[in-house]
C-alpha cells in the first residue's frame, strides 16, 4: 500500500512537471498573456510571458497536492484490487 | 499477463522428464508432482492451456474450473522462474488490456508475478552477428518504450534552452539504446569467447529489463564477463565528458552531454549493490567462489 502511494505520487509528479514545461512551450509558441492556475486558492502553475520573447514557468505548491492526490487514489486502488482478489 | 488463450511451450535447454523438469543449460532439477506432470506432459506449443486443461479433465473425470485455476498458477510459478515460455495469440482487446495492466504495475497498483509474462531465449550459438542481431531484436522490444520516454523528454528539453530540432531527441534515444545493447551483448560474448563457446548463455526477459543469466565461472572469466558490459559504455562516457568543456555552447555541446547521460547510467551496474558489481567484488575478493566451494566439497 505504502509502495502504491509513493510510486503513484512520484511519477504523477514528474508527469505533471513534464506535461506543464510542455504547455509553457505550447503557450509560448501561441504567444500567450501570462496565467495563473490554482486549485482551492493553492497555486499550481504560473506562466509568465517575457518581452520581447521567452517565457518563465513557476510551479507552485499545489503540484505537490496533485500528487498527493494521485498517489491516495492509486493506493485506494490498489486495496480494491487486493480485496477484489482475495474474494476471488 | 498468462490466461486460459495462452500457449505454453518449453524453451530450449528445458526439458520435461517423469518427476522433474530439467534445465539443461543451468544444470538445474525442479521436482513436480504426478498431476502437474500429467498437465504438462501435453505442452506442445500448440494448445492453449484451455484446451490441455479440457483434454485431462475429460480424461480423468477432474473438475475443470478447480484444475485451470491451479493449472494457470503452476504455469504461472514456472514462468516466473523462466522454465516455461508463453505466447498469447494477438487480439486488439488483449493488445490494450496488458497495456493497461503494464500502467498499473508500473504504478505499482497490480502486484505479484501473476501480472508479468517472462521470457527465456537461448543466446545464438552460430555466430557472433546473428548473436549481436538477436540482442538489438531483444533490447529494443524491451527498452523500446524507455528510448521514447527519453526522446519525448530530451525533445521538450531542446525546445525549452532552445538547441536544435529533432534529430536531438533520436540521437539521444539512439545512444541510449545503443548503449543498452552493447552492454548485454558484451556480456554474452566475453563469456562465449573466454569459455570458448562451453555453456549455453540464457537471456532473462521481463518487463522493462533483461538479464543475461549464465552458468559461474572462473575468477578471470568472472572478473571480465563482468566488467566488458559496463566497462564499454562507461568508457565512452568518460571520452565525451571531456568533449562537454572543449565543443562552443550549443547545439552539439547539448548533444554531447545528452549522449553521455545516457552511457554514465551504466556506472550503476559497477556499484557494489548492482549484479555486475557485486560479481566484479567476488572474483577479486581472496574467499572461493561459490563454483571453488563446490568442486572442494
Amino acid at each position: 500500500m505504502i509502495k502504491s502511494f509513493l510510486v503513484g505520487s512520484l511519477l504523477l509528479f514528474i508527469s505533471t512537471v513534464v506535461i506543464l514545461l510542455g504547455l509553457g512551450v505550447y503557450s509560448d509558441i501561441q504567444d500567450f498573456s501570462s496565467y495563473n492556475w490554482s486549485f482551492f486558492g493553492i497555486t499550481v502553475f504560473r506562466y509568465e510571458s517575457l518581452q520581447p520573447d521567452g517565457h518563465l514557468l513557476n510551479f507552485g505548491v499545489g503540484i505537490i497536492a496533485i500528487a498527493l492526490i494521485g498517489g491516495a487514489t492509486n493506493a485506494g486502488l490498489r486495496s480494491l484490487f487486493t480485496r477484489m482478489e482475495s474474494r476471488t | 499477463m498468462i490466461r486460459p488463450e495462452s500457449i505454453p511451450h518449453w524453451p530450449k535447454g528445458v526439458q520435461l522428464r517423469e518427476k522433474d523438469i530439467t534445465d539443461h543449460s543451468l544444470k538445474a532439477k525442479h521436482e513436480i508432482t504426478e498431476i502437474s506432470g500429467e498437465l504438462l506432459r501435453h505442452v506442445d506449443g500448440k494448445r492453449s492451456i484451455q484446451t490441455i486443461v479440457s483434454e485431462c479433465a475429460t480424461k480423468h473425470g477432474w473438475p475443470e474450473e478447480h484444475v485451470l485455476s491451479d493449472f494457470l498458477e503452476l504455469i504461472s510459478n514456472l514462468n516466473h522462474h523462466y522454465l516455461i515460455n508463453i505466447q498469447t495469440p494477438f487480439h486488439w482487446t488483449t493488445f490494450f488490456k496488458d497495456r493497461l495492466i503494464a500502467l498499473f504495475v508500473l504504478l505499482r497498483t497490480l502486484q505479484g508475478p501473476k501480472w508479468e509474462t517472462k521470457e527465456r531465449k537461448t543466446a545464438s550459438h552460430q555466430s557472433q552477428w546473428a548473436s549481436l542481431w538477436q540482442m538489438i531484436r531483444v533490447v529494443t522490444m524491451v527498452y523500446g518504450a524507455y528510448a521514447i520516454g527519453i526522446a519525448f523528454v530530451t525533445g521538450i528539453l531542446s525546445f525549452l534552452l532552445p538547441v536544435g530540432g529533432l534529430h536531438i531527441p533520436l540521437l539521444t534515444a539512439g545512444s541510449f539504446l545503443t548503449g543498452m545493447i552493447v552492454h548485454e551483448y558484451l556480456h554474452v560474448w566475453t563469456f562465449q569467447k573466454m569459455t570458448s563457446r562451453q555453456f549455453e548463455v540464457i537471456i532473462a526477459i521481463r518487463r522493462k529489463a533483461v538479464q543475461i543469466v549464465r552458468p559461474r565461472a572462473d575468477r578471470k572469466t568472472e572478473f571480465w564477463t563482468s566488467l566488458s558490459g559496463p566497462g564499454i559504455p562507461v568508457l565512452t562516457a568518460f571520452i565525451l565528458i571531456p568533449l562537454l568543456f572543449i565543443v562552443p555552447a550549443g547545439e552539439l555541446q547539448f548533444a554531447i552531454g545528452c549522449m553521455a547521460a545516457t552511457q554514465i547510467v551504466h556506472l550503476l551496474s559497477l556499484m557494489p549493490f548492482a549484479e555486475d558489481g557485486k560479481r566484479i567484488i567476488e572474483s577479486i575478493k581472496p574467499t572461493p567462489l561459490p563454483i571453488e566451494r563446490k568442486k572442494s566439497v
